[in-house]
């Protein structure tokens, strides 16, 4: 039987909300990066609301029943085995999230410097709303960073 | 240079501190069960606070608690 701790399962449940958040709103995501079809500022601020509030909703939901299912767990403490795992995971999200700004503002860079297509796929994604491009990597990166975290407790069994 | 572990008689102090549980061991070091459990099966490696800690509340020198050996 595995034994979890209250961060353990806080964990699995991120990521349990961060992949249904994925399937809610993937398809949405995925058409404005590839599809030919203009999408105005505000629908996309709009989808970015949805996902946000969705997000926050769900962890404050789900974490609330969590902790009523474990309290004794939810009321402990941080100890060292714990905040060790926790800071190596917040590096794995770090870099992914340092990288993925970079690349951002370099696309952003480069859609001011050079003239792209709209028509072609490869290029539509460098012309899609930064502000999307950077939820997505806030996503990758928190999901990155639940991962590791979870690695690091499952590897001890 | 030979590669070294850190092992520990955790287990073994346990019963005969009158088969005190990992629950019981983790409160009184002041980290989880989970935690105590890890360092016991030797997949966690703690902080020298903790292992003296660990040492302290079975009343035995460091070194009778954790040993580092070669593997």
């Amino acid at each position: 039987m595995i034994i979890m701790s209250f961060r353990e399962k806080s964990l699995w449940v991120s990521i349990l909300i961060s992949l249904i958040i994925a399937s809610m709103y993937g398809d949405n995501i995925y058409a404005i990066f590839f599809s030919s079809v203009e999408v105005s500022s505000k629908q996309t601020v709009n989808l970015i609301n949805r996902i946000v509030i969705a997000f926050i909703i769900l962890e404050i939901v789900l974490h609330i029943a969590l902790a009523m299912d474990d309290q004794e767990g939810a009321s402990g403490k941080e100890d060292e085995r714990e905040r060790r795992y926790r800071l190596l995971a917040n590096n794995s999200g770090y870099w992914l999230l340092s990288i993925g700004l970079i690349l951002c503002v370099v696309l952003q860079m480069a859609t001011v410097q050079f003239s792209f297509e709209q028509t072609e796929v490869s290029q539509r994604f460098i012309l899609a709303p930064i502000e999307l491009k950077l939820v997505v990597v806030f996503w990758l990166s928190e999901v990155v960073r639940f991962s590791h975290e979870i690695y690091l407790y499952r590897k001890e069994d | 240079m030979a590669e070294y572990k850190i092992k520990n008689n955790i287990r073994e102090l346990r019963f005969f501190a009158n088969e005190m549980t990992q629950q019981a061991l983790a409160e009184k070091v002041g980290v989880s069960r989970q935690t105590v459990m890890s360092i016991e099966k030797g997949k966690y490696s703690p902080s020298l606070e903790v292992a003296f800690k660990i040492a302290l509340v079975f009343d035995q020198p460091f070194e009778r608690v954790f040993q580092y050996v070669p593997t």
